[in-house]
């Protein structure tokens, strides 16, 4: 069932074109990656679909119905970028009201807030003013407003931007686990994180939808690949003339100190290189972090 | 049920939060200056025969009717300072209806749960209903200081309690429905208040411009009526319920500005 469904979308603010005719069409499923440089449409596209803006020319239509929709109350929810709470009232009955918007009863919005805030592993902040909270303690609560009800749709809009480690941790868990209850679509500019997350990747790029595919690796390309990250850069000249040496290696291609990539003959190669690898790299007594198969969602969309 | 609850925080907000109290001893210190700098000292001074011969002399009939329109001199005088000065009092209170929470972008959490035009209308009703409870207030503090003095003239204000309320009610509501559409406009309470005083003065002085430049034309007399307050002069000639007879003209500024208000809010980007 498809959630989300554009058609020849266009924004335009003056001359820019923030979108331009783009169409897409989403899936309900496992969490979805928009993705794009600054200023490629992200935001404008998760404004429209939330009803904040509208659309210059084309179709927009979110879980069958027009965004702004009120039968999308309760069904589509959102994580704005730099949305705030009131500072005038705790996070408590401000989540408590928009719980009753959404039709709940006095005591199922209680619940239910209770229910969110600690899903976002903060129950002890609901008689706090959002001013007294940290920057990443306000992102997940502005995470929890999105829970409230059971909303088939959320839209996380830079969830863990400006965030450190732990929050951005709880965040990606969070999204992990539930993503089996709910569609998310996440714009991000953590490529790793999304690599981690999602399934499908939206990229757009001057408010034109560039590619859409699997975060899974696909093409012969990436199956051909292997990156490795030593433990440290001390290695990297014996390292590239360990693994230049190896069967079945075509290149070695230094990407960063510590980093490389190999580049095999075939795909049907693979799982004997990385086990020549491995077993070489013992012998050397090179230490390594990560042996990963494929490209990396960065490379693969911004080359390298 | 969406309205309702919309409507009841944007109470809160005035009467729930401490910014609100705030705003509500300022509100009750200028008050009570007001009442025992002006209304008070005025009302002895005018309940002496021979001053008030003099006033009326001077001031003709506008100022005898004034003062002998309603049962006391101090529901006479507290009309005529509440016509004129709780205006200023209503811009400043709901100034705030949707500007800030528009920058802020607290209106992106809400209108995921209720339309545009519900947040709207809904704050705009609870916006009433606290210029409803703060003519109440003063209007009910009026009687209590008076009381102070003499209890059998606070009590002779009780009966015109419903009428004055009611009238003073209907002056400030489109003021309030003003500050509803330059609220959607402005970036700030401060910036709607300001839009205000721009709009007013820009009007004003419009209307003032073209009726004299053209005044052979003199259906732009009519043009005065465009102002909210317009009828505010009108009024204070009349008394209890016959002040009813100029409700259609706050109405009519109402609707027409709630009106060019809701095309904003529906059209405008959060």
């Amino acid at each position: 069932m498809s959630v989300i469904h554009i058609e020849n979308c266009v924004k335009q603010y003056g001359s820019v074109k923030a979108l331009d005719n783009l169409s897409l069409t989403l899936d309900a499923g496992p969490p979805i990656a928009l993705i794009g440089p600054n200023g490629a449409g992200k935001t404008t596209l998760f404004s429209i679909l939330c009803g904040y803006l509208r659309v210059t020319r084309g179709s927009v239509s979110v879980l069958g119905e027009a965004p702004g929709s009120q039968s999308l109350v309760g069904r589509l929810s959102s994580m704005p970028q730099d949305a705030r709470m009131d500072p005038h009232f705790t996070v408590g009955r401000q989540l408590t009201q928009y719980a009753r918007l959404q039709g709940l009863s006095r005591s199922e919005a209680k619940r239910d807030v209770e229910r969110v805030l600690s899903i976002v592993q903060l129950p002890d902040v609901a008689s706090m003013r959002p001013e007294a909270l940290s920057h990443g303690m306000r992102k997940r609560v502005s995470l929890a407003q999105a829970l409230l009800g059971n909303p088939e749709l959320i839209l996380l809009d830079e969830p863990t931007a400006g965030i450190d480690p732990p929050n951005v941790k709880i965040i990606r868990d969070l999204v992990s686990e539930l993503s089996a209850h709910m569609t998310f679509v996440v714009s991000s500019h953590n490529l790793d994180e999304l690599e981690r997350l999602c399934k499908t990747v939206v990229y757009l790029e001057n408010g034109q939808l560039k590619q859409t595919g699997t975060v899974a690796a696909s093409s012969a390309e990436d199956d051909a690949t292997l990156t490795i990250r030593l433990a440290s850069n001390t290695h990297d000249e014996a390292f590239e003339q360990l693994a230049s040496n190896i069967t079945g290696v075509e290149s070695v291609v230094r990407l960063a100190q510590g980093d490389f990539r190999l580049v095999c003959d075939t795909p049907a190669e693979l799982t004997p290189v990385d086990e020549r690898l491995l077993a070489a790299l013992r012998l050397a007594d090179i230490p390594y972090r990560q042996l990963v198969r494929g490209r990396s969602l960065e490379d693969r969309l911004y080359g390298g | 049920m969406a309205a309702w609850i919309i409507a009841q925080h944007e109470v809160l907000k005035l009467f729930g939060t401490r910014r609100g109290w705030l705003s509500l001893l300022a509100f009750a210190l200028v008050w009570g200056i007001i009442y025992a700098f002006v209304i008070e000292p005025a009302a002895r001074l005018l309940s002496n025969q021979e001053t008030t011969g003099l006033i009326g002399l001077l001031l003709g009939d506008q100022a005898d009717r004034l003062i002998n329109n309603w049962r006391t001199l101090e529901v006479s005088l507290y009309w005529l300072v509440a016509l004129y000065v709780m205006p200023f009092f209503a811009i400043l209170v709901s100034a705030d209806q949707i500007a800030s929470d528009r920058a802020r972008g607290t209106l992106r959490y809400l209108t995921l749960r209720c339309s545009r035009l519900t947040l709207y209308f809904s704050r705009f009703f609870g916006q009433l209903v606290i210029m409803a409870l703060l003519v109440a207030v003063t209007y009910f503090g009026s009687i209590a200081m008076s009381a102070l003095h003499d209890v059998q003239r606070a009590q002779q204000m009780l009966p015109d309690a419903p009428a004055v309320i009611f009238n003073v009610w209907l002056v400030l509501m489109p003021y309030v429905a003003l500050m509803s559409l330059l609220s959607v406009l402005a970036r700030s309470s401060r910036q709607a208040t300001v839009f205000s005083v721009v709009l007013w003065i820009g009007v004003w002085l419009s209307i003032r411009f073209v009726q004299n430049r053209f005044e052979s034309a003199t259906w732009l007399s009519y043009a005065d009526w465009i102002m909210p307050g317009a009828q505010i002069r009108g009024l204070l000639s009349l008394s209890d319920w016959e002040t009813l007879q100029l409700a259609p003209i706050p109405l009519a500024h109402t609707v027409v500005l709630l009106l060019i208000g809701a095309v904003f809010m529906w059209r405008r980007d959060l």
